[in-house]
């Protein structure tokens, strides 16, 4: 047997040295290799899968506002169209109103106006007639002093007063 | 041409052979340990050069385990063991290729009078000392792995149950299934790389230039699945070895 093991090179030193060799080899290549390499693809893997995710989210989101933005604006453009169409309504009937109220304004001044020219017209009228009265008196007094007696100025006098009446 | 089947003691060190073998498998070590101290020295989210390479070589391994445990932390657990497996019987099959391998060394006289080279290196994997290391380390872990899934008692049923004749007797040949599982592990790798150093030792004695090529690539071939098979089975019978073996 032991012939066997020396033709193979079997040899317990050799052997013994060999299966240290591996055991720490297992062990160096764990510290260099498997652990920092395999962390790193765990991170990796990790955050590729939280990325995914995310952007799923984001579309979503997305997606989301897209649908709120055409509704708001939607909205808005409704809501612009009613103001639009509110201050149009507005402004006619205030422009219609105030043409209104020119209208009757001019009128009364219009109207106060004639009122005033009117009486003005009476009053010097009435003025124009007491002063015309007058100085027919005066003149009349005038020639009549030398010709007429009392008594026939008297009377014309009251003639004339009457008709003037 | 001189072909030994045993490799030639190099020196001695504290009293303590060294094999040409043993300092080609120091060698694979260093070179394994310090690509993966480069590669890892300054890790990046976004992987470049070296890094990518051995990312990609940790992740395919990681994947492969993965894909026959299908579960995390069996994987995490047969992987340091079955990834250093492949990657030194891998790296140590290559290697042996290389040209100095073999072919550099000194002049020694052996009992028939006539001298032989003994070369300063030789393919780790074409001395039986290291293919039989390596397949104790597997078929230690695997044990190990067993125990610590399923508990020493319930592991040991398997070898040693004495409720019936018939399960005693399965037990036994369980023990004997161990023992060859280290022999054939041992063996097979031994064979295959021996006989490809042996076939490239002949044909480049015969025919120095460009003959050997084909034999080379085929080489390369062998080193590749050898890594392969040896990984890949130690990996089955861990998975094997983590299972809960039906109750009789």
């Amino acid at each position: 047997m032991p012939e066997i093991f020396e033709k193979l090179g079997l040899n317990a030193a050799l052997l013994i040295s060999q299966i240290v060799n591996f055991v720490l080899l297992v062990l160096l290549l764990k510290k260099f290799a498997y652990g920092p390499i395999l962390k790193v693809l765990q991170e990796r893997s990790d955050k590729i899968e939280k990325s995914l995710e995310q952007a799923k989210k984001i579309e979503e989101e997305l997606k989301n506002t897209e649908s709120t933005k055409v509704e708001e604006i939607k909205k808005a453009k409704e809501e612009a169209q009613k103001i639009i169409k509110e201050s149009y309504e507005t402004s006619e009937t205030n422009s219609q109103k105030s043409i209104e109220e020119t209208r009757r304004k001019t009128q009364e001044i219009v109207q106060k106006a004639k009122e005033e020219i009117q009486e003005e017209k009476e009053k010097s009228v009435k003025e124009a007639e007491r002063e015309i009265g007058d100085l027919a008196i005066q003149i009349a007094e005038k020639i009549i002093k030398k010709n007429l007696d009392d008594e026939s100025q008297r009377k014309l006098a009251d003639e004339t007063l009457s008709k003037i009446k | 041409m001189h072909i030994s089947i045993a490799a030639e003691t190099v020196t001695h060190f504290l009293g303590l052979p060294i094999s040409n073998s043993l300092v080609a498998s120091f060698l694979t070590t260093i070179v394994l340990v310090s690509i993966s101290y480069f590669a890892t020295k300054n890790l990046k989210e976004v992987p470049k050069g070296i890094q990518n390479v051995f990312e990609m070589i940790i992740e395919s391994l990681y994947n492969m385990i993965q894909d026959v445990t299908d579960d995390k932390k069996k994987t995490h657990n047969f992987f340091p063991v079955v990834a250093t497996i492949f990657l030194f019987v891998i790296v140590s099959n290559w290697m042996g290729l290389l040209p100095g391998f073999a072919t550099i060394g000194f002049y020694e006289e052996v009992e028939g009078g006539h001298e032989v080279l003994v070369s300063f290196l030789r393919s780790a994997n074409s001395d039986l000392n290291t293919t039989i290391a390596i397949a104790v380390i597997s078929v230690m872990s695997t044990q190990i792995m067993g125990i610590a899934a399923l508990g020493f008692m319930k592991y040991s049923k398997k070898f040693l149950n004495f409720s019936s004749p018939i399960t005693f007797f399965i037990g036994i040949l369980e023990i004997v299934s161990e023992v060859a599982k280290m022999i054939s592990f041992s063996f097979r790798l031994f064979g295959n790389i021996f006989a490809g150093e042996v076939l490239l030792t002949v044909i480049m004695t015969i025919a120095p230039f460009i003959a050997p090529l084909p034999f080379m690539a085929m080489e390369l071939f062998v080193g590749f699945i050898q890594a392969l098979v040896f990984a890949m089975l130690t990996l089955v019978f861990m998975n094997m070895a983590v299972m809960p073996h039906e109750e009789h």
